[in-house]
This record gives structure tokens, C-alpha cells and sequence, in this order.
């Protein structure tokens, strides 16, 4: 009965309720637009980094040379596969990757690309992933490459043409090679890197890395949030086993960090006069969260936005719920006798005010929720087109909607809820404090 | 006695080709051996302009102005870009057995290898002593000719990772026993850059190659001509080669 007096309280004061409804439902609707980019943009950019690094777990290996050069290989990666399935990772997913600057030569044109050869297994999830423009992915085998579209505009090339692929080995070789195009194609993945896509025996075969080896050997995991966990175990498992780089360590930047994963997963012939000498083929593992480092910390500055707002908004609702519950006090005082003298008591007139600001507040969140995810959505299926690659990244296939979690969301309810109550307890403490015969005589 | 003689001729007869060949197969190690000592300043310093003009299909024509300072006996070099305005203070040193890139615009050194390309279609190698004898194995010999001139013809194959191109063919003047031409070839035996050396100049007791055209086998129409003047033997100062004169001159 309280709750319908309490609605019908509301109801009445149509305009005052609108009104101070509105404003709590447009600083949801914002709150929960902002909540919702960032976590969009993590779930995008943590997507992103694994699909075009290949996993949520890399493996990559240095060699040092008789000359004293740094050459990115690893060796065994058989090894380090049964190795991982030994320690419980029998049901993940392993794939073999190395990775190249090329020069792709047509003609009198010429154009530098990044290129990272695949294995045979990888070139169907590819398949789902890439943008095709020109070709047929499903020809693209040995003696073949999938190019951006971008470069075969630049080069003039285009599908069944064959291109001279020039780059140097992974002892700094000049080597060149033929490849016909089989397709060209775009991968979102990568973020505005443009890959060019080879067999991975192709690759190898072009920088001069044995049967059998490989850069980089990449895991991708059913649960990536275990990433760190998982690579904490296969580190310590290796101890001992072969040479390893201490976790977390590489370039202290982490951004430079981040574009190397774009550059590919292989260091390439790093001089040896900064670097602690070693013997044999030591392995560096790192985690998608190392990657995502420089990602968390821009995150993090819209986080601290939104957190900003977030409080500006309570700030602004409990002002406004205080002040208009005052009035509602003022307003109401004959009211509030007439209940006291009709058997109501102190605790349910404040319960009466406390039901009005909780209703107000609920309704006006669920509202405002949900306009918020609508235009959310409706942001999604913009297409912001060709952006730099530090804003690509948080893209999903150049798209960025806002989608806020039931959990972020039930506590954004429930926290407006409590600063509605909140701003109400005085006035309701006030009312509920009313003597029945004097509020009978005072005038209105 | 007459039997005798008979088979002493049959022998020679029989192994005069084996000799012969042995003696040529030293020969073109030893000739490789030569072109190091004739073209190497094994004291003192050596001081060259350069002027390189590179053709590409894509970029156009560029004129550049280089000089070029050698310290050979310590295996030492610093090539300095001084022209175009774009690309002045850009250059390559290469000391301790590291070589080195400077940008002026960022300031900054950066690792480089000898097989980088310095600028045009030259690499960083071009700009260094000859080391054929150390880095190249001869692995077959022609006699042959270029234009007018007879030529050694010698199939050179890398004896370790650090040469730019793994196999190399060189024309080498019977006349003058330096090279005239020399193709480098890709691991795959792709050609990839044919360089002709025109003209040798003789500076103290050593050649060098005065003009030489950088083909790009690749790309038509690509190719760099390089011609050298204002070459000297004064001794340099030993702060040329390092990093702090290449920051100081480039700005």
C-alpha cells in the first residue's frame, strides 16, 4: 500500500517528477555510454592483439651467432609444445608463426610490407577473419601470398600476378623470391599494420629458417584471463631446461612493445653489443596482458573520465533529489498530518518519502540505461573507416559500440539508488519528526 | 733410355692439366687475395667526394653529394651525406665492428648492418675495405670477355653469413686484375644488383674505382651512378670515426 501511495505521490506532481526523472535518467544514459566504451574498448583491444599475434601466449626465440648476431629462431618448437600440453594444456590451441620486412616488387614499383607466414591449420580461422577484396582464399597454398589491398593498389597487382618478394634473412642475407598472389585481402586484426600473408614454409623457407622451426609459437587459450597464470607455469616448468628471458622484461616502453607485435613476433638481427651474451636458443614468453599494457594505461585516462563524471553525477542527484524532497516537505506538511492522525506512523511516513526517491530513482536509471545502450548501439554500426593504428586498435572490425556489463550495470542502479535515498533521508527524517496537530495547522 | 723418355713425356702429358689447374685455382684465390691488397690502404687514411646520382621509377632522380672517409688498417669508415638539404646530415659509421646509423633529424644513432643500403643502390659494404679474399670462396672460373676487354670470369660463393650478397660473379680485367663488373646474387640465385666499375684511379700505390654504376636488377630503371673525386691520402684525425664527429658535422 505504501508503495502504491508512493507512486501515486509521484504521478501527481507530473512535471516535478519528469523533470527531476530526465535529468537522472540523461546522467545514466551518459554514465553508462562512457562505462560502456571503455569496457568495450578492452574486450576489442584484448580481441584484437591475440587474433593478429595469434594467441594470448607467445613464445619467441634468440640465437646468438658465431659473428655475435642476434637472430630471432626457435629452434624446437616441438619441444615447447609437449612441454605445455605435459603441464594441462593438451586441449589450447598452438600455431607457428615467423614474421619479415619485405620489399614486394612488381614492375617498376616497389613497396615495403610487413609479412608473417602461417601454418596450414590457421589459414581457415584466417579465413573468417580477413575482408577479402579480390581472390579466393581457399587457393592460397605454397608459392602464394595474400596482400592488402592497399599494397596491391600501390604495386598495380592484382590477383594470379606474380611478385618478386625481397628480404633479407634471419642472418641479414639478401634473399628473393617469387609469389603469385592467390588473393588480397584486409585483416581488421591488424589494426592498420597491413600484413601480407605467407605459407608459413614459404617464409621460412625466404629468410632462411630450417624445416621444422619457426619465431614465434603462440597459444591461444579457451580462458584468456588465465593467460598470466598459465605463462607463470610454463616458465617455471622451463627453469633449468632451456635459456630463458625473465618475465616481463623487454623494451620498458610498453608501447614500443605493443607496435613490435605488429612488426612481428621476431626480434631481427639485434646487434649484440647491448645484450648479455648466452649460449643456445633462448626463449622469451610473454602474455596478451604485457601487450595490453600501454592499451590499460589509455583506458585507464578514460576510466578516471568517467569515473569523474560518475561522481559529478551523484554530486548533481543528490543535490536535486535533497532540494526537491525539501519542497515535497513544504509542499506536503497538512498532508503529512492528515496521515499521522490517520494511524500513520513515523516510520512509514519515512518509508513513504524514501519509496517515492527510490521509485523515481529506479525508474529513471532503468531509463536512462537503456537509452544508454541504444545509442550504444546505434554507435556500433558506425564505421569510423581507415584510423591510425592507436585508435584501430579498440576497434571490432572498425566499429566501436558501447555495451555496458549486468554487472556494471546493476551497480550503477544500485549506487543512483542509494544517493536517491541518500538525498531523501533528511526530508523524510523531517517528516516523519512532524507532530500530527501542528502540521493540521499549518498553512500551505 | 728411349722408353724411358716416352714415359716420362706420357707423364707430363697426363699431369701438366692437373697442374695447370691447381695452379689456376691458386691463381684466382690469389687474385681475389690481389684485388684486397691493391684496393686496400693498409696504412693510413683515405678521403673521397662523392657524387651519386640515383634513378627510380617511382622516386625520380636524386643528386647526392657524399664524402667518404676509410681507415682500412682498423677496418674503419664514416660516409657523410652532404646534399640534397633533405638528406644532409645522414650517414654511416662503422667502428669496433659495429656500424652505426646517424639521423639528424632525431639525433639518434641506431644499429645498422653492412648490408643495409646507405643511399641510391649502395649498401653500407660498398663504402668499406675489400674483403674478398676472407669473405669469398671461389667456386668456378671461366675465362671471358666484357666489351673489349678479357676478362676472368670467377663464380664467388660466401664463406659466412656477413657478406651481403651469399654468391657473387665477377669480371676481373686479365689486363689491369681488378674487377670490372660483379653481379650479387640472392640465396635463391636471383640477381639482384649488377655493379660496373668504369674507371680505377691509382692514389699512392692503390686503386680505386672512380666511377661505377649500381644497377638495381630488380626494378627497371633503377640504378645509381657514383663517381668519385677529390680523393687524398692525408692523414685524418682520429675523432673523424667516431660518433661524436658524425653529430658534429651533420648539424
Amino acid at each position: 500500500m505504501l508503495v502504491s501511495l508512493a507512486w501515486k505521490n509521484l504521478t501527481r506532481q507530473k512535471r516535478r517528477s519528469l523533470l527531476l526523472g530526465a535529468g537522472i535518467g540523461l546522467g545514466t544514459a551518459i554514465i553508462a555510454l562512457l562505462s560502456g566504451f571503455t569496457q568495450t574498448m578492452v574486450v576489442n583491444a584484448r580481441e584484437n592483439l591475440s587474433q593478429s599475434s595469434g594467441g594470448h601466449i607467445f613464445m619467441t626465440g634468440q640465437e646468438v651467432t658465431t659473428s655475435g648476431r642476434h637472430v630471432a629462431i626457435i629452434r624446437d618448437p616441438a619441444f615447447l609444445e609437449r612441454h605445455a600440453i605435459d603441464l594441462g594444456l593438451k586441449d589450447e590451441t598452438f600455431s607457428k608463426r615467423s614474421s619479415a620486412q619485405t620489399v614486394l616488387l612488381f614492375g617498376s614499383a616497389s613497396r615495403s610490407q610487413n609479412a608473417v607466414g602461417i601454418e596450414a591449420g590457421q589459414v581457415a580461422a584466417l579465413s573468417e577473419r580477413l575482408v577479402v577484396a579480390a581472390g579466393d582464399l581457399a587457393s592460397f597454398g605454397s608459392g602464394t601470398i595474400v596482400v592488402p589491398r592497399l599494397t596491391a593498389e600501390k604495386l598495380g597487382t592484382t590477383v594470379g600476378d606474380s611478385v618478386y618478394v625481397r628480404t633479407q634473412t634471419i642472418t641479414g642475407q639478401e634473399n628473393v623470391e617469387t609469389y603469385r598472389i592467390a588473393a588480397v585481402a584486409d585483416d581488421p586484426a591488424a589494426l592498420g599494420a597491413a600484413v601480407a600473408f605467407f605459407r608459413l614454409e614459404d617464409l621460412n623457407r625466404l629468410i632462411a629458417i630450417p624445416e621444422g622451426q619457426c619465431q614465434a609459437l603462440a597459444i591461444s587459450l579457451r580462458d584468456p584471463e588465465k593467460a598470466d597464470e598459465i605463462a607463470q607455469r610454463l616458465y617455471s616448468s622451463l627453469e633449468g631446461l632451456v635459456p630463458l628471458v625473465p618475465l616481463g622484461s623487454g623494451p620498458s616502453d610498453p608501447m614500443i612493445r605493443l607496435l613490435q607485435t605488429f612488426q612481428g613476433p621476431a626480434l631481427r638481427g639485434m646487434d649484440s653489443s647491448n645484450e648479455q651474451a648466452w649460449a643456445g636458443n633462448m626463449i622469451k614468453i610473454t602474455t596478451i596482458s604485457e601487450l595490453m599494457q600501454p592499451v590499460m594505461d589509455i583506458i585507464g585516462t578514460l576510466k578516471l573520465i568517467s569515473s569523474a563524471t560518475f561522481i559529478v553525477l551523484l554530486v548533481i542527484i543528490l543535490v536535486g533529489i535533497s532540494n526537491t524532497f525539501q519542497m515535497i516537505l513544504l509542499e506536503r506538511v497538512r498532508e503529512i498530518g492528515t496521515l499521522r492522525a490517520l494511524g500513520y506512523q513515523r516510520t512509514e511516513v519515512l518509508a513513504l518519502f524514501l519509496l517515492e526517491a527510490g521509485l523515481l530513482t529506479v525508474a529513471a536509471s532503468l531509463i536512462g540505461l537503456a537509452v544508454g545502450a541504444l545509442l550504444g548501439g546505434a554507435m556500433g554500426l558506425v564505421h569510423w573507416g581507415r584510423l591510425p593504428f592507436t585508435s584501430q586498435i579498440f576497434l571490432s572490425h572498425g566499429r566501436l559500440g558501447s555495451y555496458l556489463s549486468m554487472k556494471s550495470s546493476a551497480f550503477l542502479v544500485l549506487a543512483l539508488i542509494a544517493v536517491g535515498l541518500a538525498a531523501a533521508l533528511g526530508p523524510a527524517r523531517k517528516a516523519a519528526a512532524l507532530e500530527p496537530a501542528q502540521a493540521l495547522r499549518t498553512q500551505n | 733410355m728411349k722408353t724411358l723418355i716416352r714415359i716420362t713425356i706420357i707423364l707430363i702429358v697426363l699431369t701438366a692439366p692437373l697442374g695447370m689447374a691447381t695452379a689456376q685455382t691458386q691463381d684466382f684465390s690469389d687474385l681475389l687475395d690481389q684485388i684486397d691488397s691493391l684496393t686496400n690502404f693498409k696504412t693510413g687514411d683515405f678521403t673521397a667526394t662523392l657524387s651519386m646520382v640515383s634513378h627510380d621509377p617511382e622516386a625520380g632522380t636524386t643528386v647526392r653529394k657524399v664524402t667518404q672517409f676509410r681507415r682500412d688498417y682498423q677496418d674503419k669508415f664514416l660516409v657523410l651525406i652532404l646534399e640534397p638539404e633533405a638528406e644532409k646530415g645522414q650517414g654511416t659509421l662503422r667502428i669496433d665492428q659495429n656500424v652505426w646509423a646517424y639521423d639528424p633529424q632525431s639525433r639518434q644513432f641506431t644499429h645498422a648492418s653492412l648490408k643495409d643500403t646507405f643511399a641510391g643502390d649502395t649498401k653500407n659494404s660498398d663504402f668499406r675495405k675489400s674483403s674478398y679474399f676472407e669473405d669469398y670462396a671461389v667456386a668456378g672460373e671461366t675465362d671471358g670477355k666484357l666489351g673489349k676487354f678479357d676478362c676472368w670470369i670467377m663464380d664467388l660463393k660466401g664463406k659466412n653469413d656477413e657478406v651481403t650478397y651469399p654468391t657473387e660473379r665477377m669480371w676481373v680485367s686479365k689486363d689491369i686484375r681488378l674487377p670490372l663488373k660483379i653481379e650479387g646474387y640472392s640465396l635463391t640465385g636471383v640477381l639482384l644488383r649488377t655493379s660496373y666499375f668504369f674507371s680505377w684511379t691509382k692514389i699512392s700505390d692503390k686503386f680505386y674505382p672512380s666511377k661505377i654504376i649500381y644497377v638495381d636488377a630488380l626494378t627497371k630503371g633503377k640504378n645509381t651512378e657514383v663517381d668519385l673525386t677529390d680523393m687524398s691520402r692525408d692523414p685524418l684525425p682520429d675523432n673523424v670515426f667516431t660518433k661524436a664527429f658524425l653529430e658534429k658535422v651533420s648539424h
